[in-house]
């Protein structure tokens, strides 16, 4: 499949956040090539990135002191797409580190990490799923999926529900239809959702409050609050079961993505669709609070009279430069990949996970440029809560892909 | 750091004197756990770098934020309110450390920021460690009257020559002077009649002490939310932190504020924030007769021209007028349905109704609607 190269910024897990230049900025860092393919990655808040080494088969990524491996590992499955999040209890390592399971993990919320159990992967890119394992803090449980649902695509949780805080589950099965999951004693209890039993589902995402259903047809449903109207429903009000969102009606979208109490859409024409919470810019669109940081620049041409948005309970659209081919939400901020393999990214930059060399948030999509970065293609990016991720893959005659320019630009 | 920044700041003289573990990590996760730990250490330990502490704060207030925002307010695990305010003592410790240097004087603005740092972890998380935030605070403003002695204006009353209505008064709530305590739940709070009650004020040093300057020099330099524009069913409305003196100042007495915006400073627990205020009132008794030892208490502070909207609360009000006039107009429960409550989840306790002027052509039974009302003036009780 030829080498990927791993350009990674952001919160690196709060060891240590001075880079060589002595300022508090991790600059865009540069992993090791050999990894695999990704089909996808996610990562959250804690994912450890100091000294990396990834290898064909196994990808471990390493706290500096303590040396032990703090995400999955995956066994035999350099051809097979993998999922991955990282956490940091220990009690975690202890399971994914077991010969010949092969661990899908993700953490929601903060308290309750939730791990699905993956024993293999087949051809039509379901994976055999042992259980769903929750742990927080001191406690842990096991929950068995019931026949015929060991077989899933792909599983989102979120902790808010409308009424209750008990986890929302909710899964796409081996034939794409989309189930709910409620936790029971010690067993899962799988339904099929009724608003979406004659629909196949392409994709599933979740944020803090709300869910996203994106059907194969290029239609996507939300549930869960609305505060600041992530559901896209035009209102500020709850939904306890999927409803469509009929502003895309005549759109057919491809992908979908959710941050903490944000939502994006990608269109088949490459256009980006936000709504949700502009907190810190995080739609992409101007927010007072962005305006007032000392050091904020505005953007070039900008109108000065222009209305500051606070939340959008619609879809809209964000103006970018280009057609998009992919799109990703973190915590607050968020990031686009042209067709031509140009980055654009904006909102929350505490921890420098814009790419830009500064902490400063942006209220609008910022076209990133810099010299790590400027003429390689990108190819995907992945936004974990405050960190960014973009693989580009190596050309066949450039087998570093600007290896050498990166490393002496630090 | 000399023993009287440290006395200012609340650091006790040993440090294991503040309980770590305030936080259950089944909660937090271990992860937050350890990094809280990391932070207090790093920030009680004055030969670490401070920056690095004061980072590691403004993260774990990012995540105690992050939780504190998610799903409905009342819903939120206390711990991320401890987290919170723990992490802002934290944080305004090492803001300290990292702007003071050697043994040159600390500056009044650094002193300023430390209170702004311990009002917000008050605003979001509550306080911890016996009332840390609003020891330092009080300290703090100590300090800086040490620092810049202030020149406090004489208390301006604006006596009124002549009464100016503001609206006026067609059915008038029953007045009484201090009826007994068994007339008033008999007559009044038990068939839930509205009730003005007068000389009940007449014993509250804030009837002759109160004035914007007054509350300025108490707690001027305090972050409170104010709310901007007219009424919170505006479409423009929203919500903003600034200090009380920036409050003051810009919509008290209209400076800067070309366009005499409106804001209020409205349903806020101003006085357990500066506990000061709160000597120079006293509970009415017919409050704790009413049934309710704890009640909430909450101001409101604005210039002419402010309008809460028609709603309803879930628990009955005492409103007390310590200064300046509030028109007051209240409609009984069985009038609900002649209000036009909102729909929504959010305003469901709102009514549509523009009641200084009401649209009767969406609203035609708004007209039948029965009221009493009255203006409320320093030294009554509307109850």
């Amino acid at each position: 499949m030829g080498k990927t190269v791993v350009l990674t910024c952001g919160y690196n897990g709060g060891e240590t956040l001075l880079c060589k230049h002595g300022k508090n900025l991790p600059p865009p860092l540069f992993l090791a090539p050999e990894a695999p393919y990704w089909a996808s990655l996610v990562c959250d808040w804690s994912f450890n990135l100091t000294e990396a080494q990834i290898t064909w088969k196994n990808i471990f990524l390493t706290k500096k002191e303590k040396n032990s491996p703090t995400i999955a590992a995956l066994e035999d499955v350099a051809d097979r797409p993998a999922s991955l999040m990282a956490g940091d209890n220990s009690e975690f390592d202890k399971i994914l580190l077991q010969p010949g399971v092969v661990c899908r993990v993700a953490t929601a919320g903060v308290s309750t990490f939730f791990v699905t159990s993956i024993r293999s992967f087949s051809d039509n890119g379901t994976a055999m799923v042992r259980g769903i394992y929750t742990f927080s803090g001191t406690k842990s449980k096991w929950f068995h999926l019931p026949h015929p649902y060991e077989r899933l695509r792909k599983i989102v949780w979120t902790i808010i529900d409308s009424r209750k805080t008990s986890p929302m589950l909710y899964a796409i099965d081996e034939v794409m239809s989309c189930l709910k999951i409620t936790l029971g004693e010690n067993s899962a209890d799988c339904v099929t959702v009724p608003q979406l039993a004659d629909v196949k589902m392409l994709d599933l995402v979740a944020g803090r409050e709300h869910v996203l259903f994106l059907t194969l047809d290029g239609k996507i449903f939300s549930l869960g609050l609305s505060s600041r109207g992530q559901l896209g429903h035009g209102n500020l009000d709850a939904a306890e079961v999927p409803v469509l969102i009929t502003a895309f009606d005549g759109i057919v979208i491809k992908q979908v993505a959710a941050g903490g109490w944000t939502s994006m859409a990608l269109t088949d024409q490459g256009l980006v669709f936000v709504w949700g919470w502009n907190s810190a810019g995080a739609l992409g669109f101007p927010n007072r609070a962005c305006r007032e940081q000392p050091g904020y620049m505005p953007k070039h041409g900008a109108d000065p009279a222009a209305e500051m948005v606070e939340l959008l309970a619609e879809p809209t659209n964000l103006p970018l430069l280009e057609k998009i081919s992919s799109i990703s939400c973190g915590e607050r901020h968020a990031g686009a990949v042209s067709v031509t393999g140009k980055v654009f990214l904006w909102g929350l930059n505490q921890h420098g996970q814009l790419g830009l060399g500064d902490t400063t948030n942006r209220d609008y999509p910022v076209l990133l440029n810099t010299l790590a970065i400027r003429d390689l293609h990108v190819s995907r990016l992945f936004c974990g809560e405050w960190a960014t991720v973009l693989l580009l893959p190596a050309s066949l005659e450039d087998t570093n892909n600007g290896q050498d320019r990166l490393e002496s630009s630090n | 750091m000399n023993d009287e920044s440290r006395h200012c700041l609340c650091i006790p003289a040993t440090p294991e004197d503040l309980p770590i573990k305030i936080l259950d990590v089944n909660i937090v996760g271990n992860h937050v756990a350890g990094q809280f730990a990391v932070l207090f250490q790093q920030t009680l330990d004055f030969s670490t770098d401070a920056s690095l502490a004061l980072s590691r704060a403004e993260t774990l207030l990012l995540y105690a934020w992050q939780e504190l925002n998610t799903g409905k307010w009342s819903d939120v695990n206390f711990n991320w309110h401890k987290l919170y305010a723990a992490v802002s003592w934290l944080k305004a410790v090492a803001t300290f450390r990292c702007r003071t240097t050697g043994e040159s004087s600390t500056p009044p603005e650094v002193w300023l920021d430390i209170i702004k740092i311990c009002d917000m972890g008050h605003l979001m998380g509550g306080d911890v460690w016996e009332g840390i935030l609003l020891r330092t605070i009080s300290a703090a403003e100590a300090k800086i009257s040490e620092l810049s002695p202030a020149v406090f204006a004489e208390p301006q009353r604006k006596k009124r020559t002549e009464t100016v209505t503001i609206c006026d008064v067609l059915h008038p709530i029953e007045e009484l002077d201090r009826p007994s305590l068994a007339h008033f739940q008999a007559a009044f709070l038990r068939l839930k009649r509205p009730l003005m009650l007068k000389g009940i004020l007449e014993t509250w040093p804030a009837l002759s002490k109160w004035s914007p300057e007054y509350v300025r020099s108490i707690c001027g330099s305090r972050t409170v939310p104010v709310e901007l524009g007219k009424r919170y069913t505006d479409e423009d409305w929203g919500q903003e932190l600034m200090t009380i003196s920036a409050f003051i100042d810009k919509y008290i007495y209209m400076l800067d504020n070309p366009d005499k915006k409106i804001a209020y400073l409205a349903q806020h627990d101003l006085l357990s924030q500066a506990p000061l205020l709160r000597d120079d009132i006293s509970m009415p008794d017919y409050i704790a007769f009413a049934g309710d030892d704890d009640p909430d208490m909450n101001a409101w502070f604005g210039p002419e021209g402010t309008v809460s909207p028609l709603h309803h609360d879930p628990k009955d009000n005492f409103l007390c007028q310590v200064f300046g006039e509030k028109y007051v107009r209240l409609y009984e429960e069985s009038e609900s349905e002649k209000v036009y409550p909102h729909e929504s989840t959010m305003l469901f306790n709102t009514s549509q109704v523009d009641v200084e002027d009401p649209d009767l052509e969406r609203f035609p039974k708004f007209a039948e609607a029965v009221f009493s009302d009255c203006i409320l003036r320093p030294e009554k009780l509307a109850g």
